[in-house]
């Protein structure tokens, strides 16, 4: 009985060795681990917006150019007639405090349902900032293309408008 | 039976120690000698460790559903998380580690932490460190560069916000 008790005892000592390492043969410190967890960035559509080149003559053809103020001119032999109203686009940008993103905006065609088209291409800022609550909007402008002795008509069509942290 | 006898033994034992102290003690001065004795001695370099950069997670978009992203001691990158709109900005904590050159020694590092943004938790599980065979080696120098790796987990809808946590790290001669 005795004999076993000494020999686990022992046995404890041995094991306990390591363990008490003299102070010198062991150091250690703190590292730090970090990480940023964001909102996640969407954009929603103004509801009623849109990018409207307004109501033209063809003539000859040429092109309506709608800046992002909204104010549009037209070139060539193109005539916006009196009454019609020019606006652009606008959109509404969500997610974290003060990031900034970038702005992509595709180009695309409008048309009138019975096979007449016209191009049109898209001009917004290339990025933006989300404010302190974490929200933006932005606005899109574009040109038209319009051609000769366009089939007169109502068109419509739509792009795309994404956006991208950077 | 047995206790009669242990003490006998015991008694005779410490009859014997006494006796072999009393000697030296009582020697005369004509009757010692001597000799060169050799003493050894090794001095070994203290172990050192000091913190040179953090385990970054770096920046991602809070997910809608629960994820992870490791971040392996030689800085890969792996895990189920969309990390595309934030690919920067991710690495593994260095150390220098300083001791007897060519020494080996092993490191201890936590199962887990959390880190915090002050309201809300994650989870750091799964360091790894750039040992091999389970040990380091100090090189010629006495230094070893000591990268440590871990796993994130984000939970779904993971609060926004900047999480950071500290970790120990034990480093032992072998």
């Amino acid at each position: 009985m005795k004999k076993i008790v000494l020999a686990a005892a022992m046995t404890s000592a041995v094991i306990a060795v390591p363990a008490a390492a003299a102070p010198g043969d062991t150091a250690n410190t703190s590292g730090v681990a970090n990480a940023e967890i964001v909102a996640p960035i969407a954009i929603v559509h103004d509801t009623g917006a849109a990018l409207d080149f307004g109501i033209m003559t063809a003539g000859g053809g040429g092109t309506v150019v709608v800046l992002t103020d909204g104010s549009g001119t037209a070139t060539g032999e193109v005539v916006l007639v009196s009454g019609s109203a020019n606006a652009a686009d606008s959109f509404t940008v969500t997610g974290d405090a003060n990031r900034s993103f970038d702005i992509v905006t595709t180009g695309g065609s409008v048309s009138n349902g019975t096979g007449g088209t016209m191009n049109f291409s898209t001009d917004a800022d290339a990025t933006g900032t989300l404010d302190a609550t974490g929200e933006t909007s932005f606005s899109v402008g574009g040109t038209l293309t319009v051609g000769a002795n366009q089939a007169a008509g109502s068109y419509t069509g739509s792009y795309t408008a994404t956006v991208t942290y950077n | 039976m047995g206790k009669p006898f242990s003490k006998t033994l015991f008694a005779g034992m410490l009859a014997m120690a006494t006796g072999l102290f009393a000697t030296p003690l009582a020697a005369q001065a004509n009757d010692t000698d001597d000799t060169a004795g050799v003493t050894n001695a090794r001095v070994v370099e203290p172990l050192s460790i000091t913190a040179i950069a953090d385990l970054r997670f770096g920046t991602l978009m809070r997910p809608a559903t629960a994820g992870i992203i490791e971040v392996a001691p030689n800085g890969a990158v792996t895990g189920n998380l969309d990390i595309s709109a934030f690919p920067g900005g991710r690495g593994p904590a260095r150390f220098t580690v300083l001791g007897e050159r060519n020494r080996r020694f092993v490191v201890f590092t936590p199962n887990q932490i959390t880190i915090s943004n002050g309201t809300a938790t994650m989870v750091v599980d799964r360091f790894r460190d750039n040992r091999t065979l389970g040990f380091a080696r100090f090189n010629a120098a006495g230094s070893f560069d000591l990268y440590v790796g871990g796993r994130l987990n984000v939970t779904a809808n993971q609060q926004v916000g900047t999480y950071s946590g500290t970790f120990d790290v034990t480093v032992l001669y072998l």
